[in-house]
């Protein structure tokens, strides 16, 4: 019995004109091994379909040539965070622990605590200082502290008489 | 002017991914199949008036994306050792051993492969792969009917 591969060939892939078809379905109602090779067909489509669907997406996972200059960004940073890190641990910092009684809060005396000033007691620049202008900022400090005024305080005021 | 830079736009979007499976399948390089995307387009764009109807846009975009991807293999050919730019492998169906479907695939020849990608994932008619290839009617039945009673014998 002659087989029809050929036209097998064709209807699987919708190819078979109509005019054929009555013949080809004559022949498969009588033919066992052509209807084995149309289900051996049908599944060699689909493991071809596989097979180029999986290459495909293997390519497209590739990542392109132009993910390595972020990559060498990347990894540029992480290597430069590491060392800024180990920099911090490394360097101690200068600090000098003071009484609760010496503490000072004053950013400006704190700056100038080096310097050569010689600040008088607190109590005679006070005295001093009464009777002036400078006696209306002591005013408005006491007005605003519960404290007595303080050596910062006078330097403060040093600076704003200049 | 502004209808037709519609029209290109709709036609990016519509057959860009055809484009680039496309140009994957055969240039077995992501980066160069995105190129081929982009000068596709362009040599598109620039024929646009050479255009007669003859077949779908897809089909001519597809046939562009294959001249233009034949091009970058024939240049890799030039720079490589390989003698024949379209073996990809060889495989001998007198050598009784064990072969899977799946080695026998990627040992196709670069024209087989093509033809199953247009008919098998594509899922292009005939008369598109006659098109698309350049070649007849006739002779697209014929070659994918001998390619499928080859790789038939390796099904388990």
């Amino acid at each position: 019995m002659k087989h029809l591969e050929y036209e097998i060939n064709l209807f699987i892939d919708g190819e078979l004109p109509k005019e054929n078809e009555d013949e080809l379905f004559k022949h498969l109602a009588e033919c066992v091994e052509c209807r084995r090779d149309i289900s051996k067909l049908l599944l060699l489509k689909e493991k071809s379909k596989d097979f180029i669907a999986h290459e495909i997406s293997q390519l497209k996972r590739k990542e392109p040539k132009s993910n390595i200059f972020y990559k060498v960004s990347f990894y540029t940073g992480v290597a430069a965070s590491i060392i800024i890190l180990i920099l911090l641990l490394i360097t101690k910092p200068n600090i000098s622990l003071v009484s609760k009684e010496n503490a000072v809060t004053d950013s400006l005396y704190s700056r100038n605590k080096n310097q050569n000033l010689q600040y008088q007691k607190s109590e005679q620049r006070l005295v001093a200082i009464k009777g002036t202008d400078q006696q209306l900022y002591i005013n408005y400090i006491m007005n605003l502290r519960t404290e007595k005024i303080t050596d910062a305080d006078l330097l403060k005021l040093d600076y704003r008489s200049k | 002017m502004l209808k037709k830079d519609k029209t290109v736009t709709d036609i990016f979007n519509a057959y860009s991914s055809d484009v680039l499976n496309y140009s994957l399948s055969l240039l077995k390089n992501y980066d160069d199949a995105k190129d081929a995307v982009q000068e596709v387009f362009i040599r598109y764009i620039n024929s646009q008036n050479n255009f007669k109807g003859e077949c779908s846009y897809k089909t001519w975009l597809l046939t562009i994306t294959r001249n233009y991807c034949f091009k970058i293999l024939r240049s890799r050919s030039k720079n490589s050792d390989r003698i024949d730019e379209n073996f990809r492998g060889s495989y001998n169906s007198n050598i009784e051993t064990k072969i899977t479907l799946n080695e026998i695939l990627a040992k196709l020849t670069n024209e087989e492969y093509e033809i199953l990608y247009l008919r098998e994932f594509a899922g292009h008619t005939y008369q598109e792969m006659s098109e698309i290839l350049g070649i007849s009617l006739d002779n697209v039945k014929v070659k994918l009917y001998r390619i499928r009673q080859r790789l038939k014998k390796y099904l388990m």
